[in-house]
């Protein structure tokens, strides 16, 4: 079963795994730490920090999540164990 | 499979048709409907249409999509396309909360409401990289499925069943009230009565068709309650800005209010994060983390991406859900503020107790309905000399925006009112807000349903049970859960209300872990996983029970934990002692007095009740890792197994017998 290349793909997809977890992590967490300086600073009217929670880490999520698909799709192909 | 694909083939490849004339008849309904209210037919007509309507369309779905086929009823046959299955998760998601109450939340509570936007948005990133793509390999109809199958036996499954129920049966309670609720209000109707109506309206989309007509409806119940939602946002942007981009023009509206509240003499600002409704900071991002890992542990969203064709489309149908989900949550935030600016600007126009039934007449008919939507000076708005006595007695000559408590729940419904909206709008909106508590209730009634008859009667109880009987079980379940979950909305109970937000901290400790080191760490064995699903759950429900219920005694077993104030410590000192020394027939009394007040200091480290997987969470991890390590690695076979659900290639790996 762990042929050189199953675990090649395995580290591939959970290497991109940890990837999207750290940008989760900020988008999630880590941005929002700084929201009062961030509200400093003003975006298109908003509290930069306020804008960054209300929509600015939504819009961060939904790209994440395409990108990811692509990617995952990618790493499939290329170790031959992408659905047909 | 010639019966199965009956219409299924044709009907996929369709789908953009039919659903695009599906939303043009919509739009044509609500543009007649807007004429038929100016030709001067009466209100109450018009709140009948657009309920009936809309769940007519529904009912015809629900029993156009009717199956016989074990696959076709419990996982929608693995057909539904990503953007479908996105859209159907969108409403089987939003719940009536979400579109009845979020934005509310957001309005009374300012930034710090936005933890709920981020913890229901964040949570699909962790559904897609971690969970949901493994499961649809692994090719379950239920999650407890896929814990018995990783765990060995049926002792896993049992606890997912139960950690199931607990989160899913309060939440589906919530639901039905939510419909009766609208429907009373509405329509008209006794609550008693509209909670059975609410019912009918979830039993027709569910019980014939089960997933697979669970699944059309939803699609179609999003596209409502996304056209209901965005209406009025734009409608209050267009008139306050002139531009109908409410999310662009949120800028202005935060600015405005921030002036305004200024004049006013407000201290804490909408947008100062971290001071309202006892959210400092560690309690605003201790929700998110609850929020989002409930999200990705809540079974009736997990079961939505068993429907996909493939594991690829499994993936993108996440990043679709996120999408359609992610139109509603940032436009909550526009429309809080259009509402707070709508009504600041009413304040500062000068409201006294003379002119309130002239400028605001809206506010005195929701406080008929129930004293407890609106009060002004501390007491019930019911109508204009009520108000003057109230205010009278305060010494408010002039009544300021501090003066005026709306309720969360009726900020969103009442918001056309507030705003000048024609009926219409309200109507609309109503309609928007069924269509977000029925489609969430199906998914949950199917989850419950599904797991009594395929995990505890299929799987534990008859194993040779023909299919036949498998789907009339299925669908007796259904009905009998969905009566229980309407008995109990009908008693109107407050406590399950407020547990709605417990489903997320529940499914939180008591699944996520055992999910994620499922495919994530191959040394998990079933021996770790149990005993880390029940102390998880236990820890959380211990704290969640506890600091509700048992608030004194957790207070005196942990108050070396607990963040409370010197005087709040005297306080519960005073109290006990007054409770002691008590006469017998006053005793109750003094009891509530300690306990309300307990209650607000019962905490490990001041995290709020609604967190508890702040603490269940990482004691699952712990527990599961630990006894993992301490016993024996898991078999060969199932170190194959989970190799084989880690890639997307070949068959599922569970094949049901369908036939």
């Amino acid at each position: 079963m762990a042929s050189p290349d199953r675990v090649s793909y395995w580290n591939k997809t959970r290497n991109l795994m940890f990837i999207m977890l750290a940008l989760w992590v900020f988008f999630g967490y880590v941005i929002h730490m700084f929201v009062g300086s961030l509200n400093s600073i003003t975006f298109i009217g908003f509290p930069l920090g306020y804008y960054m929670a209300a929509q600015g880490s939504l819009i961060a999520f939904v790209v994440m999540l395409f990108v990811f698909a692509r990617k995952q799709n990618s790493i499939d192909e290329d170790h031959g164990v992408a659905e047909d | 499979m010639a019966t199965t694909t009956s219409g299924g083939g044709d009907f996929t490849s369709n789908l953009g048709r039919i659903y695009g004339i599906y939303t043009g008849g919509f739009i044509a309904f609500i543009i007649l409907m807007a004429i038929l209210s100016a030709i001067g037919v009466p209100n109450r007509i018009i709140g009948y249409m657009f309920v009936g309507f809309t769940i007519l369309i529904y009912a015809v779905i629900g029993i156009l999509s009717r199956t016989m086929q074990i696959g076709e009823y419990y996982v929608a046959g693995r057909r539904v396309p990503a953007i479908y299955n996105g859209m159907a998760t969108g409403a089987d998601w939003m719940s009536g909360a979400s579109f009845v109450g979020m934005a509310g939340t957001l309005y009374l509570l300012g930034y710090d409401g936005l933890a709920f936007v981020l913890g229901w948005t964040g949570g699909y990133v962790l559904v897609a990289i971690l969970v949901a793509p493994y499961l649809r390999k692994f090719g379950a109809y239920t999650v407890p499925d896929f814990l018995s199958a990783r765990y060995g036996g049926n002792l896993a499954r049992f606890i997912g069943v139960i950690v199931l129920f607990s989160c899913s049966f309060t939440y589906v309670v919530a639901q039905i009230y939510a419909t009766g609720i609208i429907s009373a209000r509405f329509l008209g109707l006794d609550f008693n009565v509209a909670v059975y109506v609410g019912l009918a309206g979830i039993l027709v989309c569910s019980m014939l068709g089960g997933m697979r007509a669970v699944t059309w409806t939803q699609v179609a119940q999003y596209i409502v309650l996304i056209i209901a939602y965005l209406i009025p946002a734009i409608w209050m942007s267009t008139v306050k800005t002139g531009v109908p981009i409410p999310q662009l023009m949120q800028g202005t509206a935060l600015a405005n209010i921030t002036a305004l509240e200024t004049a006013q003499g407000i201290a804490v600002n909408h947008v100062t994060p971290f001071v309202h409704g006892g959210y400092n900071a560690l309690n605003y991002f201790l929700l998110i983390l609850c929020l989002m890992v409930g999200t990705a542990s809540l079974p009736h969203v997990l079961m939505r991406y068993f429907t996909t064709p493939s594991v690829r489309e499994a993936r993108v149908s996440v990043a679709w859900s996120l999408l359609f989900i992610f139109i509603l949550y940032f436009t909550a935030p526009a429309y809080a503020a259009f509402a707070k600016w709508t009504m600041l600007d009413l304040v500062a126009s000068g409201l006294t107790p003379e002119n309130i039934a002239d400028k605001a007449g809206w506010m005195m008919r929701w406080a008929a309905a129930d004293n407890a939507l609106v009060q002004i000076c501390g007491k019930a708005a019911v109508d204009a000399a009520a108000i003057a006595a109230a205010c009278t007695e305060a010494g408010v000559t002039s009544i300021g925006f501090a003066n005026i408590n709306l309720n969360a729940d009726m900020i969103v419904l009442a918001t056309p009112e507030m705003a000048g909206m024609p009926y219409v709008i309200s109507g609309l909106v109503a309609a928007g807000g069924l269509a977000a508590a029925l489609s969430t209730a199906d998914g949950l009634l199917l989850a419950i349903a599904n797991a009594l008859s395929h995990d505890i009667y299929y799987k534990m109880i008859d194993q040779n049970a023909p299919t036949s009987r498998r789907l009339i079980v299925s669908r007796i379940l259904l009905v009998l859960v969905a009566i229980l979950a309407a008995y109990v909305a009908s008693t109107k109970p407050g406590d399950i209300l407020a547990m709605v937000s417990w489903a997320f901290s529940l499914a939180a400790a008591g699944l996520f872990p055992a999910l994620v080191l499922g495919v994530w760490w191959k040394r998990t064995n079933s021996a770790g996983a149990i005993a880390g699903m029940v102390a998880g759950f236990a820890v959380c429900l211990y704290y969640l029970l506890g600091t509700r219920y048992g608030a004194v005694g957790f207070y005196e077993m942990w108050s070396g934990l607990s963040t409370a104030s010197a005087e709040a410590v005297q306080k519960f000192a005073d109290l006990k002692a007054a409770w002691e020394a008590a006469a017998p027939d006053a005793k109750a009394a003094a009891w509530v007095a300690l306990d309300k007040h307990a209650q607000t200091i019962a905490n490990w480290w001041g995290v709020k009740n609604l967190s508890a997987a702040a603490f269940g969470l990482p004691v699952g991890f712990i527990v599961m890792i630990v006894v993992s390590m301490l016993t024996k690695e898991p078999s060969r076979e199932m170190q194959d197994f989970i190799e084989e659900i880690r890639i997307p290639k070949g068959k599922t790996v569970m094949e049901e017998k369908t036939a």
